[in-house]
Formats: C-alpha cells, structure tokens, sequence
C-alpha cells in the first residue's frame, strides 16, 4: 500500500517537473540572430569594434597628468571627471567627436535597414521585458508594509510621532 | 535600529570590497559615458534583471485611514530577477514625521510559474523578512504570501493572499482588477493609462463595548473584513529602460466595528524606474 502511494507521489513529481520545464522553456526569447540579417547583425558588431577600438586609443592618449587628475581624492568622482573633460587635447576631442560622428552615421542606417516586420519583433520584445517589469511591480506590491494589523500600526506611528515632537522641544536641563 | 545599521554595514563592505583600483574605476566610468558599445541592439537576449523603483506618496494613509498624522513618504526599492521566475528584492520606507524616519527595511524572495501554455495564470510565492527601526513588538517581521495573476489582452486580474507572523499575527487577502489602455504606441515608447481597482480584505483586532450588569465592558475580538476599497489611475511614460509613472489614488475605506467618522482620503504617487537587462 505504502508502495503504492510513493510510486503515485514520484509519478506526480515528474509530471510536475515535466509542465514546469515546458513551460519555462517557452521563456526563452528570440535571439539578435533570429530577429537580424547578417548584414545587421555585422553592423552591430562593427559598431562594437569600432567603438572599442576608440576607447583604447582614447584611454592610450590620456597623459600622466590626466591620469593624476582622475586620482585627486579631494575632488567628487563628477568633479574628477568635469576636471578630465576639460583637460582634453585638440586630438582628443576629435577623437570623441569621431567616435560620436560614426555611432550616429551607424545608427541612421541600422534604423533604416529595419524592416516592420522586425520592428513589431522588437516592440514584441519590448513588450515581453515589460511583463518582466510588470512582474516585479507586481513583487513590489505585495512588498509593503500597510497591510499590518491597523490598531497595532497606529500605536507604533503615534509614539514615534510624539518622539518627534518631543525632540524638537528645547531641553531644559541644558538651559535652551 | 541595530538590524538595519548592522544591514548598512554588510552592504557597505560589500561595495567597499569590490573597488580594486580607483583610477580605473572613474577612468572607466568616464569612458563607458563617452563611448556606449550597445546603442545599436535595443534589448539583448538576457536572462538576468535589475530594476530600481524610488516613489513618493504625497499623503500616507494605511488601508485609506488617515492616523492623524499629516506626512509624505517614500520609498526605495530595488529588484533582481532571473529568467522570469526567481526574484529577491530589497525595500525600505521613509515616513518624513516620524521618529526614526526610517520604518523598515524589507527582503523578499520568490519564485513565481505560469500555469499554463499561453501564460494567463502565474502562481507566485513569497517570503518576505521585515527588519523595522524602531521596536515594535506587535508588528510582524515575516510575511508569507501567495498571489495568482491572470492576464488576458489589457485585463489584468490579480488575487494574493498573505499571513503575517511573529508579532501579532495576521491574514490578508486582496484583489486587483486592472485594465490597460495604450495612449500613445511607438517602438521605442510608449504612454499608458491602467486604472485599477482593488479591495483589502484583512484580519483586524477590534474593540466593542456590551452592557453586562450595571457597568458595560469592552471586549477585543478578531474580526476578517473589507477593509478598502481603492481606486489608482495613473499614468505611465515608458521610455527605453526607464518608466515614470503618475498616479491619482482614492481610498474608500471600509469602517470596522469600533470605527467612527470614518473619510474616504485620496493621495498621488509618483515613481522613477529603471529596468536594465545584467
């Protein structure tokens, strides 16, 4: 008998394991291969290296003093890098400007290469990681606190609401 | 207090533990600024999210009641999930007239399914641990809830049920109806308007005086009820990985036994988040 039922229990486990795994299969979103033509696909990673490859010579260009600036601690992280900014060569802005250039020139094409059809795939996208965000709101939501039982919350906000008030009383042991 | 500055600690050494060279952490901060490698391919194929919420109520009411004491409030929160089942998330509140300000700090943890193929019906479970700053024996630091959501085209049906523990104890349940209607549609934007309605239901301690003999007494009894009744309609920007969302909410709540003079109150909320693929 006792066989019986943990043969049921084991049966019942792995359809449960089976529909869980099907179904999260389906989770799997459609990957940059499948929604573009090579051709996109080569402009993406043309865009990479490209930028990559700016990015080293920028950062090859930086001079020791640049490099100091960047380790002032008496200046914010924003600081040190407005100080960076402003410390820029001639060869270095065109080398940031180069690199702005060709991103939008890339840019500007790949949006024209894409079709509709790989637009709606895209919004579909789009729209599947915005359940994944619906999701999580839907975490969120559960996540506060007001759902206490309301007498015993009252009490805990009224004394801490009369700690207030009373901090902010002068202290008449100090003379205030 | 001790928790949370002893979770501000661990945090801390967390962060601190992971600069290994300053210089090249502003260096690259400043580089990855100047030169963004992934502006061409709108989402990539992830599997790991992050998403960071900050709103503020401008009145807060607790089940639509008014506590008599007039504040706004805030609140951080921020999300991590995996594949579309697993998630930890990490909250806390800001009451701007209380002392401390900080309520509580919250972690949750759960793991949520879709029941079926075409991904109406998901079944999720919750753990949540509540570290609150000032003592509060009566409050409960643990929470264990379940919620089903069912969603078919705009409609959006939500049903959860919670059972707070380790102080006075206590069951809740809500339901949520909410529907969805796009203003503006674009591929990379996108405006909407999703009013919702909803109702508490939850188990409350009252207090009820009864004539016995001469003198009347009050007796405390636990009563499960509606408590709200509430109305949200907001108004959401979505724009690439950020969203911003303004909300007009009315509570119409429902009054307990000992209850009296009881007023529907009514607040907006506003909320900053970005969502952002690991």
């Amino acid at each position: 008998m006792l066989m019986r039922k943990n043969t049921y229990l084991i049966f019942l486990f792995i359809i449960t394991f089976f529909n869980t795994f099907l179904v999260l299969a389906q989770d799997v979103l459609p990957t940059n291969e499948k929604i573009y033509t090579p051709n996109q696909i080569e402009m993406i990673k043309d865009q990479r290296d490209m930028v990559k490859k700016n990015r080293e010579t920028f950062r090859n260009s930086l001079s020791k003093e640049q490099r100091s600036m960047l380790k002032n601690s008496k200046l914010s992280i924003k600081e040190r890098q407005l100080a960076l900014m402003k410390s820029l060569t001639e060869n270095q802005k065109e080398v940031l400007k180069g690199n702005r250039e060709s991103v939008r020139k890339i840019k500007e094409s790949f949006s024209k290469s894409l079709t509709n059809e790989q637009k709606m795939v895209l919004k579909r996208r789009r729209d599947d990681l915005k359940g994944k965000r619906e999701k999580l709101k839907d975490y969120k939501a559960g996540s506060n606190e007001r759902r206490d039982k309301l007498k015993q919350k009252q009490e805990n906000f009224k004394d801490r609401f009369k700690k207030q008030k009373n901090n902010l009383l002068p202290n008449p042991k100090l003379g205030s | 207090m001790k928790k949370i500055i002893f979770i501000g600690f661990f945090l801390f050494s967390f962060l601190v533990s992971s600069q290994t060279d300053e210089e090249d952490i502003i260096l690259n901060s400043v580089l990855d600024e100047l030169f963004k490698t992934d502006s061409l391919s709108v989402d990539l194929v992830r599997s790991d999210y992050l998403y960071t919420t900050f709103s503020i109520d401008d009145k807060v009411y607790f089940a639509g009641r008014n506590f008599g004491i007039n504040q706004y409030s805030f609140t951080p929160n921020i999300s991590y999930m995996r594949g579309q089942n697993f998630f930890l998330s990490l909250g806390s509140a800001y009451f701007s007239e209380l002392n401390p300000n900080w309520d509580f700090i919250s972690l949750s943890s759960g793991y949520s399914v879709f029941l079926d193929n075409s991904k109406r019906f998901n079944l999720t479970g919750i753990y949540s641990r509540i570290f609150f700053s000032a003592d509060a024996d009566e409050l409960n630091p643990n929470r264990l809830a379940i919620s089903l959501v069912y969603h078919k085209k705009n409609l959006r049906t939500r049903m959860s049920g919670g059972y707070l523990f380790g102080g006075s104890s206590s069951l809740y349940s809500a339901l949520g109806v909410s529907y969805n209607i796009n203003l503006v549609e674009d591929y990379k934007w996108d405006l909407t308007f999703n009013p919702e309605l909803s109702f508490l239901f939850s188990q409350q301690t009252v207090s009820e005086q009864i004539s016995s003999g001469f003198s009347p007494q009050q007796i405390e009894q636990d009563v499960f009820e509606l408590i709200n009744t509430k109305i949200e309609f907001p108004i959401e920007l979505d724009f690439g990985s950020w969203d911003f969302e303004v909300s007009y909410n009315l509570n119409f709540p429902s009054p307990l036994i000992s209850e009296t003079n009881i007023i529907n109150t009514s607040f907006f909320t506003f909320t900053i988040g970005y969502f952002v693929g690991l």
